[in-house]
C-alpha cells in the first residue's frame, strides 16, 4: 500500500518534471507587478509571488531541476562508490583499509558547512552543490558494496566457477556485482529522497541554485520572507511539492527493501 | 585502540581536504589579508615571505596542521579577531539548541517505543509509522516555517521569535554558555522561562527531524527483543509484563539505538545551520553563513573543522559504546 503510494508519487513527479515545459502554464519567470501577491484563486491556482509570477508554473517547472540534480548527485555517488567498494571488498588488504579511511573522512563531513567551504573555494555553482551532495553520500555505497562483495568473495558458487577456469574479472563483474546491484538500487532509491532534501536545503541557505531560477528550496526561502505578512501560499506549495517527492522516494525505497528481504529468505 | 586510531586518521583526512580547499579559494591570500593598494611586486613578495606563503606546500601544510592542533583556526578577515575565539563564543548557542532538540526527540522515541511494545501493530504503532515517514520527508527549514506559521502568524502573537532570549531580558551570567543551565545556576527563574520559551520552537524542529531515524531502529530492536530468548525466559519465570518490558526487553533494545542516536546527534549539529537561519539563532552556523556572505572565509572553514571534529568524536563514542554493549560487534567486524 505504502509502496504503491510511493510509486504513484514518483510517477507524478517524473511526469511533471518532463511535461512541465509543455503544459499550458504561465511563464515561470515573467513578472507582472499588477498581479503581485495574489492569494490562490481561479486565475492563479497557487497564487502569485511578490513580483506577480505565477506560483503554479514556478513550482511545476522546478520539478525537473530538483529531480535532475538529485539524480545526478546520486549517480555521482553510486558509480565511484560502488567501484571503490568493489575493489576494496574483492582485494582486501591495503585497498580495503584505504577505502575504509575514505569512507570515514567523508562520513564525518557536515554537508552544509562543507558546501559553504566548497562554495567559497570553487565558486557558488550548481556543480559545487551536486559534487558536495555526491561526496557526503559516497561512503554509503563504498561500505555497502565493500561488505557485500567481501561476503561473496569465497562463496561456494564462486569456487565452482574458479574450478571451471573463470578469471577474477569475470567473477567480479558477471557473478558478484549483479548479486549486489539490487541492494545498491534500494539504497539509491532512499538516497534520492535525502539528496533532494539536502539540495533544497542548500539552495535555501543561498548555495547552488539562485533566484530567479525556480527551484523548491529557492521558492521556500523566498516564501519565508513573506510568511510574517500572512502570504502562506508562497511557502506552502513548494514545501508540499518537496515533501511529497521525498516521501515518495522513502516509501518506494522501504517497499523495495522489504521485497528484497522477502526474496532472499 | 584501533577505533581511536581510525578516528584520528579520519580527522587527518578532513584537515588535508580543508587545506586543499583553502588553497583553491579565490584571490591571493596576501591581497585578501589587507595589503594596501598600490604595493609593488617586491612588497607583496616580502609579505608573502613574512606569512610563509612562499614556502613549499608540504611545509605550509605542516604549519597549518600544527596551528589547528594548537587551536589556531586563523583570523577573521572582516573583524581581525581569532576565529577559534569567535566560534567558542557561539558554540554553546548551537550546542544548547542541538541538545534540547535531541533530548526532546529521545523522550518522544522512548515513550512511543514503549507504547508500541505494549501492542505491536496497534493504533500507536500505525500512528508512529506515519510520524516516521513524514518526519523523514519534512525538511528542517519547512517544519521551522510551519511552526512559526502555526504559533505566531495564525495565533496572532505578531512578534516572530528571534534569537536566544527576548530583546528586553538580560541574558544570565555566563558560566557554561548554555542559557538554561546558566539561568538555573544564577537562580533567575524569569530568565529561565524566557530562554526556554525562545528555545522551544527551534529545538522542536530538530526533534521532529531526529525522531524518525531513532524510532525506526528502536521499534525494530524492541520487537526483536520481545520475541527473543531473554524475554521468553523472563515470561516463563512468570514475571509481570511491566518488569519484562523495562528490565529485559528495554536494555536489550537500547544497544542498537545508542550508536544511531549519537550519529543522529552529529547530523543535528550539522543541520543546525538551517534552523539557526530560520530562527535567527546566534550560533556557529549563522556566524559561518554571515561570514560566507561577507566573503570572509576563515570562519567558514573553522566552523567546518570544529563540527567535523565533534562528529568524529561522537562516531568514536558510538563505536566504543556499541562494542561495550554488544561484544559480538567487534568480534564480527574483524
Amino acid at each position: 500500500m505504502a509502496e504503491r503510494l510511493g510509486f504513484v508519487l514518483i510517477g507524478i513527479l517524473a511526469a511533471v518534471a518532463v511535461m512541465a515545459p509543455l503544459l499550458p502554464l504561465a511563464d515561470p519567470v515573467a513578472t507582472n507587478v499588477r498581479s503581485a501577491l495574489q492569494a490562490p484563486g481561479s486565475v492563479h491556482l497557487f497564487g502569485t509571488d511578490a513580483l506577480g509570477r505565477d506560483l503554479l508554473a514556478r513550482v511545476l517547472n522546478a520539478a525537473g531541476l530538483d529531480l535532475g540534480l538529485a539524480v545526478l548527485a546520486v549517480a555521482l555517488a553510486v558509480v565511484p562508490g560502488c567501484a571503490i567498494g568493489a575493489v576494496a571488498g574483492w582485494f582486501g588488504g591495503a585497498a580495503e583499509g584505504l577505502a575504509g579511511w575514505l569512507a570515514d573522512v567523508l562520513l564525518a563531513l557536515p554537508i552544509y558547512l562543507l558546501a559553504m567551504v566548497a562554495a567559497a573555494a570553487l565558486g557558488n555553482s550548481l556543480t559545487v552543490v551536486v559534487l558536495v551532495t555526491a561526496m557526503v553520500n559516497l561512503p554509503l555505497y563504498i561500505r555497502l558494496t565493500r561488505i557485500e562483495v567481501r561476503r561473496r568473495r569465497y562463496a561456494p558458487w564462486l569456487d565452482a566457477a574458479r574450478m571451471g577456469g573463470a578469471q577474477d574479472g569475470y567473477l567480479l563483474f558477471a557473478m558478484v556485482l549483479p548479486a549486489v546491484a539490487p541492494l545498491v538500487a534500494v539504497q539509491a532509491t532512499t538516497n534520492m529522497g535525502w539528496a533532494m532534501l539536502n539540495l533544497a536545503g542548500l539552495s535555501f541557505i543561498g548555495i547552488g541554485v539562485r533566484p530567479p531560477t525556480p527551484e523548491w528550496g529557492v521558492l521556500i526561502a523566498d516564501g519565508a520572507r513573506h510568511l510574517g505578512a500572512g502570504h502562506w501560499w508562497l511557502t506552502a506549495f513548494p514545501a508540499l511539492a518537496l515533501m511529497l517527492a521525498v516521501l515518495g522516494f522513502h516509501l518506494l525505497g522501504d517497499g523495495l527493501a522489504v521485497r528484497l528481504r522477502r526474496a532472499r529468505i | 585502540m584501533w577505533a581511536v586510531g581510525r578516528s584520528l586518521a579520519a580527522l587527518g583526512g578532513v584537515m588535508v581536504l580543508a587545506f586543499v580547499l583553502t588553497r583553491l579559494m579565490p584571490g591571493d591570500p596576501v591581497v585578501m589579508l589587507g595589503a594596501a593598494p598600490g604595493l609593488g611586486p617586491e612588497e607583496l613578495a616580502q609579505m608573502r615571505a613574512a606569512s610563509g606563503l612562499d614556502r613549499p606546500l608540504v611545509l605550509q601544510f605542516v604549519d597549518y596542521f600544527g596551528g589547528v592542533l594548537r587551536g589556531d583556526l586563523g583570523h577573521s578577515v572582516s573583524t581581525g579577531r581569532p576565529v577559534a575565539e569567535e566560534i567558542a563564543r557561539r558554540l554553546p548557542a548551537s550546542l544548547e539548541l542541538a541538545l534540547a532538540g535531541f533530548g526532546m526527540a529521545i523522550l518522544v522515541v522512548l515513550g512511543l517505543g514503549l507504547a508500541i511494545a505494549r501492542r505491536p501493530g496497534g493504533l500507536t504503532d500505525r500512528f508512529a509509522s506515519v510520524v516516521v515517514a513524514l518526519g523523514a520527508a519534512l525538511p528542517l527549514f519547512v517544519s521551522g516555517l510551519l511552526l512559526i506559521q502555526l504559533f505566531y502568524v495564525q495565533a496572532g502573537t505578531g512578534l516572530l521569535p528571534v534569537g536566544r532570549i527576548p530583546a528586553l531580558v538580560p541574558p544570565p551570567a555566563s558560566r557554561t554558555g548554555l542559557f538554561l543551565v546558566d539561568a538555573v545556576l544564577a537562580r533567575e527563574w524569569g530568565v529561565l522561562a524566557a530562554a526556554a520559551a525562545q528555545l522551544l520552537l527551534p529545538s522542536a524542529v530538530l526533534a521532529i527531524f531526529a525522531v524518525a531515524p531513532m524510532l525506526r531502529v528502536f521499534r525494530a530492536a524492541l520487537l526483536a527483543a520481545l520475541t527473543g530468548p531473554g524475554v521468553y525466559g523472563a515470561r516463563a519465570l512468570g514475571l509481570p509484563e511491566q518488569v519484562v518490558l523495562t528490565r529485559y526487553a528495554l536494555p536489550e533494545a537500547l544497544g542498537p539505538v545508542i550508536p544511531v542516536a549519537l550519529l543522529t546527534f552529529g547530523y543535528l549539529l550539522g543541520a543546525v545551520v538551517l534552523v539557526e537561519k530560520v530562527f535567527g539563532w546566534p550560533g556557529v552556523g549563522r556566524y559561518a553563513l554571515e561570514a560566507l556572505a561577507a566573503l570572509d572565509y576563515p570562519p567558514v572553514q573553522g566552523a567546518m573543522l570544529v563540527f567535523t571534529a565533534i562528529h568524529v568524536g561522537l562516531a568514536l563514542l558510538a563505536d566504543l559504546l556499541g562494542r561495550w554493549l554488544d561484544p559480538r560487534v567487534g568480534a564480527a567486524d574483524g
